[in-house]
């Protein structure tokens, strides 16, 4: 439980704010880099509370500027590509990826009224198919390589969502072990039984005996040791990080995944999962296979209940029936919940730090090849347990998802759980 | 709903812990309120829990020879 005023502190992430602040040290996704095409060369974003427009200009180059013309307010969402920037399609003003007015065709030939006029622009870079962007004091940090993005020989999927809720809870999700056993366990065979399925085993259901959470290098370790297992299995012994500040790691030997919770404002945050499919052993993958995006659907058809037979979806409903900002004045902490506290003060501990003129951690200023991140391999005693669940998870939508699952096993599929 | 004053100074360096940039985190044991806290000022990190009720956590078993600082053969044992 905390006071009305900490629960703001933590949740509130437009300009100016502290946590604000804190987060606009980081590089943040804001699109998946296949969004942009062609014919459809700008994408409207919402990030840490400001509206924005991403563009391709007709060099190739990206860019992401506000999205109001300063002219009379159109969205640029609308805007034409130029070779030098982005045309604003009401009275064709040209801005360029730092914000400048570079051209106002129907002002008189010779008027200097142009270079009067400034927009937000902020950097941006693509990596391992997505494009980030950085909304913090300059100079730019290093953009991180985790290890996934820049992983050879595997295939990606992305999918993404925008969830009605807070970012914060969304968080503090990954820093609860045991909603596992319960909401992707008996919960999911609740589900089952409502739908007259029979999964053979459904192993997510196994209870913890105890659960663990150490600091490391780019912030927490979570671990668990499940009934039948010891301090030796993968689960505790390695365990798997929430990276600093909005990163979930998880996989096993067949799947390594990112859960990425981006801030739009304190009531909706950009969601994505970033899978990598690990080919059996000498199996032999397709050189150039394409990056395939795709929408995690929160809601049923009718548009009022969740969609609750996929893990991803079950999360999403706890997510958002906690309320848009989840009111932590009223809630009950046990000791199951320690992983959640300790990141509350960490986020407090790194705020702290920017306030001090610091660099918060994970924020990297050194150039470098890759940044490697702790990674089990058999979760659950199960060995490649994630893919087995493939179709039940996030990646239950990838539309390529069998030629996939076919591609990396060199066979047709059958060890799934489902 | 969130006590008020609950626990308003550091135990460290005795500033306040009203700053909302401290942490004061309520959670509950079976049979404690326990306050996770974490001072802004000095980055002191502990838990702290009103006591309730006097107990004793272990109860020395009898004929016991575990009593600190006092070896098995002292006159003060019987
Ligand atoms: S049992 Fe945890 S939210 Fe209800
Ligand atoms: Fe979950
Ligand atoms: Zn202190």
């Amino acid at each position: 439980m905390l006071s009305q005023e900490r629960n703001q502190l933590l949740t509130q992430v437009g300009p100016g704010t502290p946590m604000g602040q804190l987060l606009r040290r980081y590089w943040m996704p804001v699109a998946i880099a296949s969004e942009l095409t062609p014919t459809q060369p700008t994408k409207r974003v919402r990030v840490l509370g400001e509206d924005l427009v991403l563009f391709r200009d007709r060099a190739g180059r990206l860019g992401l500027i506000g999205e109001r013309c300063p002219h009379r307010g159109v969205s640029l969402e609308y805007g034409i590509p130029d070779p030098k920037g982005l045309r604003c399609p009401y009275h064709g003003w040209l801005f360029d990826r730092a914000g400048r007015c570079l051209d106002q065709p129907c002002e008189p030939p010779d008027s200097t009224f142009k270079h009067r006029i400034r927009m937000a622009a902020y950097p941006v870079q693509e990596l391992g198919g997505l494009i980030f962007a950085y909304l913090g004091p300059e100079p730019a940090p290093e953009l991180p390589r985790w290890d996934l993005l820049v992983q050879q020989g595997v295939i990606r999927t992305i999918g993404w969502c925008v969830v009605p809720a807070n970012w914060l809870q969304i968080m503090e999700n990954s820093l609860d072990p045991i909603h596992f056993e319960w909401l992707h366990g008996r919960y999911f065979e609740w589900v089952f039984e409502q739908q007259g399925v029979r999964p053979e085993r459904w192993t997510l259901s196994k209870h913890h005996q105890k659960i663990g959470f150490d600091l490391f290098e780019y912030g927490i370790v979570k671990r668990r040791v499940l009934v039948g297992q010891t301090e030796e299995d993968d689960d505790w012994r390695i365990g798997h990080p929430v990276v600093f500040p909005n990163m979930l790691r998880v996989g096993d030997a067949a799947l390594h995944t990112f859960q990425i919770r981006v801030p739009m404002d304190d009531t909706h945050t950009y969601h994505l999962w970033y899978s990598c499919f690990v080919p059996d052993p000498g199996v032999e993958i397709p050189p150039d296979y394409p990056i395939v995006a795709y929408e995690n659907p929160i809601w049923e058809a009718d548009g009022k209940r969740f969609v609750v037979d996929y893990i991803d979806g079950q999360d999403m409903m706890c997510w958002v029936t906690q309320g848009p900002v989840a009111d932590r004045t009223t809630e009950h902490l046990g000791t199951t919940d320690k992983g959640i506290i300790l990141y509350r003060q960490l986020l407090l501990q790194e705020m702290a730090k920017v306030e001090r003129g610091e660099d918060p951690m994970c924020v990297f200023r050194t150039p470098h090849e890759r940044i490697d991140l702790p990674q089990e391999h058999s979760r659950y005693r199960d060995g490649g347990q994630l893919s087995k669940v493939a179709r039940v998870w996030s990646t239950k939508y990838a539309p390529n998802l069998e030629e996939i699952l076919q591609l990396v096993h060199g066979r047709e599929d059958t060890a799934m759980l489902l | 709903m969130w006590p008020e004053n609950p626990i308003r100074f550091c135990p460290h360096c005795g500033q306040s812990l009203d700053h909302p940039k401290s942490l004061v985190n309520l959670f509950w044991t079976a049979t404690t309120d326990v306050y996770f806290c974490w001072c802004y000022h000095c980055h002191w990190r502990g838990e702290i829990t009103p006591v309730e009720r006097v107990e004793s956590a272990e109860v020395v078993e009898e004929g016991s020879m575990a009593m600190p600082g006092l070896a098995p053969s002292s006159p003060y044992l019987h």
